[in-house]
């Protein structure tokens, strides 16, 4: 029975099957079938190192691992939306690399910065205008992107917010246009060599 | 007057129907139709009903109404004394209309889906179904993630109408055709809302919680 199934209560998560509550650190601290009983330390599960960063939340399965600590432009964002890719990461990287967006704050014209932030984090700038861009490698054929906005709600609630939902709604019909594309070349090639 | 709901629990249109009888506040009556494994919608009695051979069929009296946005929009008409669930005119009401639209035909693929993985019942393979099917899931989520932009929370109006309940079950049964709801954060957060919602029914694939 997965954890995620459970519920939060107050700043434990109980299990969904036997109500077994597990604290932050993944130790459980109460079992209903035995109220009175101390429950050992040695019951938990093991515990996922999280962190809350460029309106998204980030974790590893390493536990060694160190977050990349972004610049402070990160620390207020504005959710955009996410959106689930038929392709693998380098493909995505590639679309997104050349990609550009009207700003939002400015109606000027001008050049879209592509930049890393870390291995999973990327930024998009134009103008007055940061999108942050965070990349999930689901499998070798299926990447998300996360997006949102660097700043604040009071700048970019509603209607900022719809600018960029139409522009990674177009980004992503880009890259499945794209990827659709490139199956096509693949299969031509294929039929090229029977 | 006795309202009459010609039933097979199974049926996520004949759980449309519920979910509207009981947010109405309704009482009715069932009369359970043995569509797995006895196929009695295809028989005589049940064909003067519905030609179509098809549930959900309502009773309101002696009329007798098929095809489930029209039993919906039965409903919100005849008893909805607030008005809102079938708003009456303007921009709303029309949007009502486009969203009962979209589940009529649109969602046709997820009913297909959940009866050939759940039944065996004949239909296109797992793959196809399962991809159209989430196709049309992903239009209802970038739908209501545009509408949060809007400060609006349910399909068609600023309250739930019955649009929000012809398109819940589409959503909440789609693990049963294997998609689960892991990249629908838009249409997560609107089915907590409509779990909440005075009235409230779950029917087996979809459980008191999640």
């Amino acid at each position: 029975m997965k954890l995620s199934f459970g519920f939060v209560r107050d700043d434990h998560i109980d299990c969904l099957y036997h109500g077994w509550q597990y604290d932050t650190g993944g130790r459980c601290r109460y079992i209903p079938a035995h109220p009175d009983l101390t429950v050992p330390e040695t019951i938990r599960v093991t515990a996922y190192s999280a962190l809350e960063r460029a309106g998204m939340i980030w974790t590893t399965f390493d536990p060694q691992s160190v977050f990349p600590l972004a610049p402070e432009e990160t620390e207020q964002a504005v959710p955009v939306r996410s959106i689930y890719l038929e392709c693998g990461r380098e493909q995505v990287l590639d679309m997104l690399r050349p990609a550009s967006f009207q700003p939002y704050r400015q109606s000027v014209a001008a050049n879209t910065e592509f930049r890393s932030l870390g291995s999973n984090l990327y930024t998009l700038s134009v103008a007055e205008d940061t999108l942050l861009i965070g990349v999930q490698t689901i499998s070798g054929q299926r990447t998300a992107l996360h997006i949102a906005i660097a700043g604040t709600l009071e700048a970019y609630e509603g209607r900022g917010q719809a600018h960029f939902f139409q522009w990674a709604n177009t980004l992503r019909h880009r890259i499945e246009e794209n990827s659709r594309h490139g199956l096509s070349n693949l299969s031509l090639l294929t039929g090229g060599a029977h | 007057m006795p309202l009459t709901l010609y039933n097979f629990d199974l049926d996520e249109s004949c759980y449309k129907v519920r979910l509207a009888l009981s947010m109405l506040g309704l009482e009715w009556e069932t009369i359970p139709v043995d569509v797995i494994p006895g196929k009695e919608q295809l028989t005589p009695p049940f064909l003067s009903l519905n030609p179509l051979g098809r549930l959900p069929v309502l009773k309101d009296d002696d009329f007798t109404v098929t095809g489930t946005e029209a039993i919906l929009a039965h409903l919100a008409r005849t008893y909805d004394t607030s008005g809102t669930w079938l708003p009456a005119q303007g921009e709303n009401f029309t949007k009502v209309m486009k969203w009962l639209n979209f589940s009529a035909r649109d969602l046709e693929v997820t009913i297909s889906a959940r009866q050939h993985m759940l039944f065996g019942l004949p239909g296109r393979d797992d793959e196809t179904l399962r991809t159209a099917s989430a196709k049309m899931l992903r239009i209802m989520d970038d739908h209501m993630i545009a509408r949060g932009f809007e400060g609006a929370r349910w399909f068609a109006a600023a309250h739930a109408t019955i649009a929000d309940i012809a398109l819940f079950p589409a959503f909440a049964l789609s693990r049963d055709f294997g998609v689960d709801h892991d990249e629908y954060p838009a249409l997560r957060s609107w089915a907590r809302r409509f779990r909440k919602l005075p009235g409230f029914l779950t029917m087996p694939g979809i459980p008191d919680y999640h």
